[in-house]
């Protein structure tokens, strides 16, 4: 049986592949800035987007899009008043995302299997034009970190050398905060909005593991991303799961092997080195 | 104008050629933290080819003033310029070079390599595409000129306090800068990689680098440095000639009787 045969499963793979990539490459950066809850708080703010654009009768991904775009901006208004206590700005925008989530989806009842598909993913639920928007998008982040990876390696190392160096550092932080908005919109259509988060910070993690270089540790995140979602999605159809709790959890047994193997390896070159 | 004090030593109002002597210039320049003042109505100059040390006790804001001289904090009150120009339209970054106190509190596990921390300090805005080589061939020459080539792979994590402050110096230089800013570069270094590190700068500075250094430590800079500016209660005093300062110093000393 192959499973490339049925058209909506060559879609999920396609807008998987993207996914991984893109959240794989943001997580990285993500992980190593401390800002891990960033995914979290921007996916719960899509929800709340997805829930209004069923109310208001726009399409869901458009209304995702447009309120983690909102989240991002918020983020970083709050951030500035509160410049000790970031997490401050995440917790809010966290919480306050769920809350206008819910609240949406209750005045528009509409908690049914759609609503269902952007929070856990879906392997069906991916349409061409989903495509079509999350290849431009798609296209377009990554264009857009390799070409500021120089001030991104630089920020994330050294917030105040970067400046010393010239780069215009609050400017391009909040770029990276809507990119990452961007990735965690895109995500929500096959990983679903409570997973996102993971996504990006399982496979950075298991970089940082293994890292012998900041390149390296790009290869490893996009590797392992890459690989969950392949075997997730086939795992998923084969025995009809939830693509994104499945996808999350081959990452999550990724690293607990990794760490595992690691800490063997490592008694052992110091028994016999 | 500096505060009224017999060590003070008078500027005479800046004439062209004074201004594109200067590497740094304070003028009244005022800074709080949270409203209460560390720095107080404090002006002074760094000219090109000096030494300048920063001294002062713990907590007198040493290290405030250099961020302050770097534009990297922005005072309430005064004016800070950078080689001539204002600190906020401040442009000409590749002629800085800055080595914070990051050894010591650096995160170990961040998965770089000592080449490309040194790289991240050449940076050269966004046509960056045609540089590669000139890069490559300054982070070499920066690695060799603080004597660490052999380092170049390893993560950034795997190095000794000194190694690292030893990076972070090659970082500062890969641009080649008119002036390097130092803050306590040696804290937590052992004795033998500080005599080396020193010795580095000091043969920078023969080579007609300004240095202006945050340090803790009086008989390095007295003789190392060419200037002194000594910190104490929000005010900085510059000591144009180093004997002055120590004279003034031990005085200062002998009158408080060990009080502070």
């Amino acid at each position: 049986m192959n499973i490339l045969s049925y058209d909506f499963m060559q879609r999920a793979f396609a807008a998987g592949i993207i996914t991984a990539l893109l959240a794989s490459v943001m997580g990285v950066f993500i992980v190593l800035r401390r800002m891990s809850l960033v995914g979290d708080s921007l996916s719960h703010a899509a929800l709340a987007g997805v829930a209004g654009g069923m109310l208001f009768g726009i399409y869901p991904f458009y209304g995702a899009l447009i309120f983690s775009g909102v989240a991002a901006v918020l983020i970083e208004f709050i951030r500035s008043a509160f410049k000790k206590y970031s997490e401050v700005a995440l917790a809010v925008v966290m919480s306050g995302g769920m809350g206008l989530a819910v609240v949406l989806i209750s005045l528009g009842k509409s908690f049914n299997a759609d609503l269902m598909s952007y929070l856990f993913g879906s392997l069906v639920a991916v349409s061409y034009q989903d495509i079509m928007i999350i290849s431009i998008l798609g296209f377009f982040i990554i264009v857009s970190v390799v070409l500021l990876y120089r001030e991104l390696f630089s920020i994330t190392f050294d917030e105040e050398f970067a400046v010393v160096s010239g780069i215009p550092v609050k400017r391009i932080n909040f770029y990276f905060t809507l990119l990452t908005a961007l990735v965690v919109a895109i995500s929500v259509r096959i990983v679903g909005a409570l997973l996102i988060s993971a996504l990006m910070v399982i496979p950075a993690a298991v970089g940082l593991q293994l890292a012998k270089s900041f390149k390296s540790t790009f290869v490893i995140a996009i590797s392992v991303a890459l690989f969950s979602v392949i075997t997730g999605l086939y795992i998923s159809f084969v025995f009809d799961l939830a693509p994104g709790g499945t996808i999350v959890l081959i990452a999550s047994a990724i690293l607990m092997i990794v760490i595992c193997l690691k800490g063997v390896f490592n008694r052992w070159m110091q028994k016999n080195f | 104008m500096y505060k009224a004090g017999e060590n003070m030593i008078q500027e005479s109002s800046s004439s062209l050629v004074k201004e594109q002597r200067q590497v740094v210039s304070l003028t009244d320049v005022t800074f709080s933290y949270n409203g209460t003042p560390v720095l107080q109505d404090v002006s002074l100059s760094v000219e090109k080819g000096d030494f300048v040390a920063i001294l002062g006790p713990n907590g007198s804001a040493k290290s405030t003033l250099l961020k302050v001289m770097l534009g990297l904090l922005a005072p309430q009150a005064g004016e800070v310029r950078i080689l001539g120009q204002k600190a906020r339209q401040f442009t000409a970054w590749d002629k800085i070079g800055y080595v914070s106190q990051q050894a010591a509190n650096i995160n170990t596990s961040f998965p770089a390599t000592v080449q490309e921390v040194v790289a991240s300090g050449y940076y050269t805005g966004f046509g960056r595409i045609f540089d590669r080589g000139k890069r490559k061939a300054a982070v070499k020459n920066a690695l060799e000129a603080v004597k660490i080539s052999g380092l170049s792979h390893r993560l950034i994590g795997q190095l000794s306090g000194g190694q690292r402050q030893k990076v972070f110096l090659a970082r500062a230089l890969v641009r080649k800068p008119e002036a390097l800013f130092l803050d306590e570069p040696t804290t937590g270094i052992d004795t033998a990689t500080q005599e080396e590190f020193y010795k580095l700068i000091y043969n920078l500075h023969k080579d007609h680098m300004t240095v202006v250094m945050v340090t803790h430590d009086l008989t390095r800079a007295l003789k190392m440095a060419t200037k002194v500016v000594y910190m104490m209660d929000g005010k900085a005093t510059l000591y144009k000639d180093k004997g002055n300062f120590f004279e003034n110093f031990t005085s200062k000393i002998l009158e408080q009787g060990g009080q502070g």
